[in-house]
C-alpha cells in the first residue's frame, strides 16, 4: 500500500493518493500516514483511489474513522476514482452521506464546494 | 501452515481443481493465506477481477473467524480451501470455534449510520454482496462457510 501526498497551490484542499490495497495488511501499513495527512491537515481532502485494487471492511473502517475526525473539525473527505471491486464495495458499504465518492477530481472538487 | 493443491471428487462427480491451507487463526497469517490463494487461481487462469474479489471475500471471512468464532478458541486453526468446478470459483472455510449465527448482522451492517453507528460490521454485508452464493454449516464441532463465485 502506497500513499502520496500531492502539495497544491489551493491552501484549503489536501490531494492525497493512495494506491494498491486498502485490505487489513494496507491498513497497518499506512493508517498512521494517512491518519496525518487528512485529519491532521486541518484542510478539506480529497483522496485519489483510481490506484487502489482491493478495498474490503477494514479500509473501510479507516476511511469512517477518519471521516469522523475530520468532520469534528468541519473538515471532510471527499473519495475519487474508485474503479471497478473498489466502486463497488464503497456502493455496498453506503458511506457516501459521511464519505462521498466522485467519478474523478472535478466532480469531487464540486462536492466539496457543494 | 501447510497449503496443497489438488484434485477430487465432487460437484457431480467431476475432478476439479483443489487448493487447501491450513493456518493459525491470526491477523499476522491473513496476507500469506491471501497471497497463495491468488497464486493458485492465477496458475488456473481465473482472471484477475475474480482473484481480487475472492482475495477480498477471504479476507473477509478469515477475519471474522478470528475476531468472532476462534477467538479464546482450544483449536484456532482454520482451514481454506478453493474449488473450480465449471463456471465456479468455491471458497470454503472451516473452523472449529464457536458456533457463528449471523442473522442480522449483515443486515445491521447495511443499517449502521456511517456518522455515529459502529465502525465495522461491515464484512458479512460484503459477503453476501460479492459472492453469488453465502451458505454456513455446523459440521460436527466444525463451522463451515462456503462461497460461490461465477467464472464468467
Amino acid at each position: 500500500m502506497d500513499l502520496r501526498i500531492n502539495s497544491q497551490a489551493d491552501p484549503s484542499v489536501q490531494l492525497v493518493v493512495l494506491q494498491g490495497r486498502l485490505d487489513t495488511a494496507g491498513v497497518d501499513a499506512v493508517e498512521t500516514r494517512f491518519a496525518a495527512a487528512t485529519a491532521g491537515a486541518g484542510r478539506d481532502v480529497l483522496v485519489d483511489v483510481a490506484g487502489v485494487e482491493i478495498l474490503t471492511s477494514m479500509g473501510i473502517r479507516m476511511l469512517l474513522s477518519t471521516a469522523r475526525a475530520m468532520s469534528g473539525r468541519h473538515k471532510r473527505l471527499v473519495l475519487f476514482g474508485a474503479r471497478d471491486l473498489v466502486r463497488d464495495v464503497l456502493d455496498i458499504a453506503a458511506i457516501d452521506s459521511l464519505v462521498p465518492h466522485a467519478a474523478d477530481e472535478a466532480q469531487a472538487r464540486a462536492l466539496l464546494q457543494g | 501452515m501447510r497449503a496443497g493443491t489438488d484434485t477430487e471428487t465432487a460437484y457431480d462427480h467431476a475432478r476439479v481443481p483443489v487448493w487447501e491451507i491450513e493456518t493459525q487463526a491470526h491477523r499476522g497469517a491473513l496476507e500469506a493465506v491471501q497471497a497463495a490463494l491468488e497464486t493458485f487461481l492465477e496458475g488456473q487462469a481465473v482472471a484477475r477481477p475474480l482473484r481480487l474479489r475472492a482475495s477480498l471475500l477471504v479476507e473477509e471471512a478469515f477475519m471474522n473467524a478470528v475476531m468472532h468464532a476462534v477467538a479464546g478458541s482450544a483449536d484456532p486453526l482454520l482451514r481454506l480451501r478453493a474449488l473450480l468446478p465449471p463456471g465456479e470459483l468455491v471458497l470454503q472455510l472451516d473452523d472449529r470455534g464457536q458456533p457463528f449465527e449471523p442473522e442480522g448482522a449483515a443486515a445491521r451492517g447495511a443499517a449502521a449510520d456511517p456518522a455515529e453507528g459502529p465502525l465495522g460490521g461491515r464484512g458479512l454485508l460484503l459477503m453476501q454482496r460479492l459472492a453469488q452464493h453465502v451458505a454456513r454449516e455446523r459440521l460436527g464441532e466444525v463451522n463451515r462457510l462456503t462461497l460461490r463465485l461465477l467464472r464468467e
